[in-house]
């Protein structure tokens, strides 16, 4: 009884990450491997580090979240923030 | 490019508190040619570069739902934030133990990877350096062992099906998962995490960009 209550626990996660992606309108995919132009990489980057708040703390970060009652997105990268897209 | 992808775009600004670690003096960073922002980017797979990105998905405590290591495309980012969020659910279930809580992520990660759409999966082969760096490891964990999931190679396209003896990465990030439940950020072992393909590669973006000109304009994310 306990493991078919864990399976149906395991499949309703598995469910609702499906769903999440599949209830947000799909755009079309890039081919891999094709390239993008500057302009937009840079449109880009603007449009990322200028219009989310992005926290260098994660403690902080954690006192928001709490704040909040959000998850916490934690990125890590080779560089500076203005490098990422 | 795929932070700016509309969908994940809102995602991120609506749903998560977001932060940044610059992690070129760790240990386990690996090295890539040098992007600047002014600079043609590429679309790649998914998984690509593990060592110089890591994608984390926190509890608001900072436990670990979910690590997506390099690349991720806009879809497939999207399936395993709302993965992540379903398992934040149960990591604050008071109603299961630490040990079923523990018993349902191994069991979740483990039904995802099969879950995972056929597009996801041929957006998630391996690179060609990355392959020929584990096919070189007998020991490495991007082996088929028996009783793994094996998709059906035969339905994917020529080039996942170009090494069909190692697994796709969104399998493997969802079997490395599976083997660190609920941990916390501080005891998270990124470098043993990430460690597969090549520590250094370069795709030359800025050459092919300069060079042929050859870019798809109507994109907007990478």
């Amino acid at each position: 009884m306990r493991r078919i209550s864990l399976i149906a626990l395991a499949f309703a996660l598995v469910s609702a990450g499906l769903l999440y992606a599949k209830d947000r309108k799909a755009s079309a995919m890039p081919k891999q491997e094709s390239l993008v132009a500057p302009e937009a990489v840079q449109a880009s980057v603007t449009k990322v580090t200028t219009t989310i708040k992005w926290y260098d703390d994660l403690e902080a970060a954690k006192a928001e979240a709490k704040r909040t009652g959000r998850m916490i997105f934690w990125m890590h990268a080779l560089g500076e923030l203005t490098g990422t897209t | 490019m795929t932070l700016s992808d509309n969908r994940v775009f809102q995602a991120l600004r609506s749903e998560f508190v977001c932060g940044f670690k610059n992690i070129a003096e760790e240990s386990y960073c690996g090295r890539s040619g040098d992007h600047n922002p002014n600079e043609a980017a590429i679309w790649t797979t998914n998984g690509a570069g593990p060592r110089n990105t890591q994608l984390f998905l926190l509890d608001a405590d900072g436990t670990v739902l979910e690590c997506l290591p390099g690349f991720w495309a806009p879809d497939d980012l999207l399936c395993e934030i709302g993965f992540a969020k379903a398992l934040d659910k149960v990591w604050h279930d008071g109603n299961r133990s630490p040990a079923q809580k523990t018993a349902a992520f191994v069991s979740a990660q483990l039904l995802h990877l099969k879950a995972h759409s056929q597009a996801m999966m041929e957006r998630s082969h391996l690179q060609g350096f990355d392959a020929q760096e584990e096919e070189k490891n007998a020991q490495s964990d991007l082996f088929y062992r028996d009783g793994e999931f094996k998709p059906a190679f035969d339905l994917m396209n020529n080039v996942s099906r170009k090494y069909p003896e190692l697994k796709t990465v969104d399998q493997l990030v969802h079997e490395r998962m599976a083997k660190r439940p609920f941990v916390n950020y501080d005891q998270f072992d990124v470098a043993a995490y990430v460690d597969y393909g090549k520590r250094r590669y370069d795709k030359h973006e800025v050459d092919r960009f300069e060079g042929k000109g050859k870019f798809d304009k109507t994109t907007k994310t990478k």
